[in-house]
């Protein structure tokens, strides 16, 4: 901290570092704390250090971590810190800490997948969204926890991870797959992840934790470096504290990515500072018939009501929609595309015996794809091309589209893995099936099956304590009136501001 | 069961087999590419019989023969 602590005794300031206390400097947001860094009232280093401290502190408890990056992060620190004394500040990521699910490659940095498949896979090159960062001045504190190969079955032991605990109740679960990120979101171990959502791993452990979570539309974020799950329903995107602070990753983020096939060419906004203007003549939709289909806890429902009524008295109308064969999406997605093609895309592992061996859980899950045949892929991505129809037909009358993003709070672990408590769950009539085999995805899936962007904001906190998120989907490069419009909601309410009693 | 065997089963939208058999008999299910032992294979099934019921929800859709009656079947994605 040596760099900084000059300016901060000659200014005498109120809100200098030594004055902060290491909690308040790691619940900072990155928009406060990017304008301390530029008014030099806090360093880099500083804000760096009160993080790793913080992790030494909680991180043995809550596994947020694979990897501790602590000499990057000080050499990082030092170099943004020198930087901001020359007077070359980068711009809002300058010296912010940070950390990537372990399925983003890292140059020099080992990118497990949270298997052992990958335990000492040393990339030599930054994934796309990685380099993006780095080229920000960010800070790399170390790689995210995940579910194995983004595909354990949620918060079930695992092989060579444990998974990261749920910061607002450790015996309650953190969701998957991002959730490494998650938990050090909100626990004030990282200022923000960058994390991956394929069926919701981005929203759903966000939802659990209390913290917003945000998957763009599909193709705004590239891809390249990433340890793919699916590869036509996978995308990336940040998890952070506030809707503000979501938007300043994504406008580093987002952009055209050349190694990705699926890279959009577009304009990326100025999200961050289009926050300050209020979305006006916004038309917000409901699809309750869905949402009668999918169900919900009584509490979610209390919550999301409650959510619905900000908007209302916010001065958004509210509108019905229908959207007749959603119900059918998460099938079409989460079941049949994200399967198959994760199943393609480990094939030649699973061939290998001795790679094989190596899987925990996950092989388990992926190989279950390889039960699914061909015509299986082609009605799911038939389906795929109706129900996106459908949708862009009922976002002729709406702007943007609520969902809960989860239909229950975060449930309980219980000793049985991620399998077994799944195995549990599905019993035998058909129905109870259908209904639970798939719960926790029902709402979030259907959207990466269609490619629209969807912000995840906290928005309650049940009877025990557990945060519960409601999601905003828009249409596709829609990003800004998301954006804008959770902002809003996050100046009415408090949730996003409450912190995990650690 | 042989392979024409299981093509009614196939062409109606899944892998669910014919009566007497189980879907591990389906011998060109990519799951067999793996050369995984029998034992295996029907541990796999056994945990796969919810996703394969999912994926006959989709025949409910009726969507009729491939490609879609659209023209567009769908299979590359790109949002608008």
């Amino acid at each position: 901290m040596t760099a900084w602590v000059g300016v901060v005794v000659n200014n005498a300031s109120p809100t200098s570092a030594d004055q902060i206390a290491m909690s308040e400097l790691c619940y900072l947001s990155i928009a406060d704390a990017s304008r301390l860094i530029a008014a030099r009232k806090i360093s880099p280093l500083e804000l760096t250090q009160a993080h790793l401290d913080r992790i030494h502190k909680l991180d043995g408890h809550l596994l947020s971590l694979i990897t501790l990056t602590s000499e990057i992060a000080l050499t990082d620190a030092r170099r943004a810190t020198e930087e901001v004394l020359h007077g070359r500040l980068l711009g809002p990521l300058h010296g912010i800490p940070v950390t990537y699910k372990d399925t983003l490659a890292t140059a020099g940095v080992r990118t497990t997948a949270a298997s052992r498949v990958y335990e000492h896979w040393v990339p030599d090159k930054d994934s796309n969204v990685v380099a993006r960062m780095r080229q920000a001045r960010s800070v790399l504190l170390g790689k995210a926890n995940l579910s194995e190969f983004s595909f354990a079955g949620g918060s079930g032991d695992q092989d060579f991870m444990k998974p990261p605990r749920n910061p607002w109740n450790a015996d309650y679960s953190s969701g998957g797959s991002s959730n490494g990120s998650a938990v050090g979101v909100a626990a004030g171990l990282a200022m923000a992840s960058v994390g991956a959502d394929s069926g919701g791993s981005i929203r759903i452990p966000a939802a659990h934790c209390g913290v917003v979570g945000f998957k763009p539309t599909y193709g705004l974020i590239g891809r390249s470096g990433e340890i793919p799950l699916s590869y036509s329903v996978g995308h990336l995107g940040p998890l952070t504290r506030s809707v503000e602070d979501a938007a300043i990753l994504l406008e580093c983020l987002a952009g055209f990515d050349p190694r990705d096939r699926a890279s959009i060419r577009t304009q990326v906004p100025p999200y961050w500072k289009l926050l300050s203007s209020k979305p006006a003549g916004l038309r917000l939709g409901l699809c309750s018939s869905y949402m009668d289909a999918v169900g919900m806890h009584s509490e979610v429902a209390s919550f999301f009501e409650d959510a619905v009524n900000v908007f209302r008295s916010l001065g958004f109308p509210i509108h019905e929609v229908s959207v007749p064969h959603l119900n059918y999406a998460c099938a079409a997605s989460y079941n049949n595309i994200m399967r198959i093609e994760a199943f393609c895309t480990h094939f030649q592992n699973f061939r290998d015996p001795a790679i094989r061996s190596k899987y925990g859980h996950a092989f388990r899950n992926i190989a279950r794809g390889g039960f699914l045949t061909t015509l299986d892929y082609f009605r799911a991505q038939q389906a795929r091309a109706l129900i996106s129809a459908e949708l862009a037909t009922a976002f002729q009358d709406i702007d943007v589209l609520l969902t809960p993003t989860t239909p229950s709070p975060p449930s309980a672990i219980t000793v049985a893995s991620a399998e077994k408590q799944i195995s549990d769950r599905l019993g035998t009539d058909p129905k109870v099936n259908r209904t639970n085999f798939m719960h926790e995805a029902a709402y979030t899936s259907p959207f990466n099956l269609t490619g629209n962007p969807v912000l995840s904001v906290p928005s309650g906190f049940t009877s025990r304590g557990l945060p519960v998120g409601m999601q905003l989907i828009a249409r596709p490069l829609q990003e800004a009136s998301l954006l804008s419009l959770g902002h809003q909601y996050q100046l009415a309410t408090d949730w996003h501001r409450r912190r995990p009693p650690l | 069961m042989g392979a024409l065997a299981g093509l009614p089963a196939l062409m109606s939208g899944g892998t669910e087999a014919v009566a007497g058999s189980t879907v591990a008999e389906t011998k060109f299910l990519p799951i067999h590419d793996l050369n995984l032992s029998p034992e295996e294979i029907a541990d796999l099934e056994e945990f796969a019989a919810p996703v394969l019921r999912e994926a006959h929800r989709l025949d409910e859709l009726n969507l009729g023969n491939l490609p879609a009656e659209s023209g567009d079947p769908g299979f590359i994605f790109t949002p608008e």
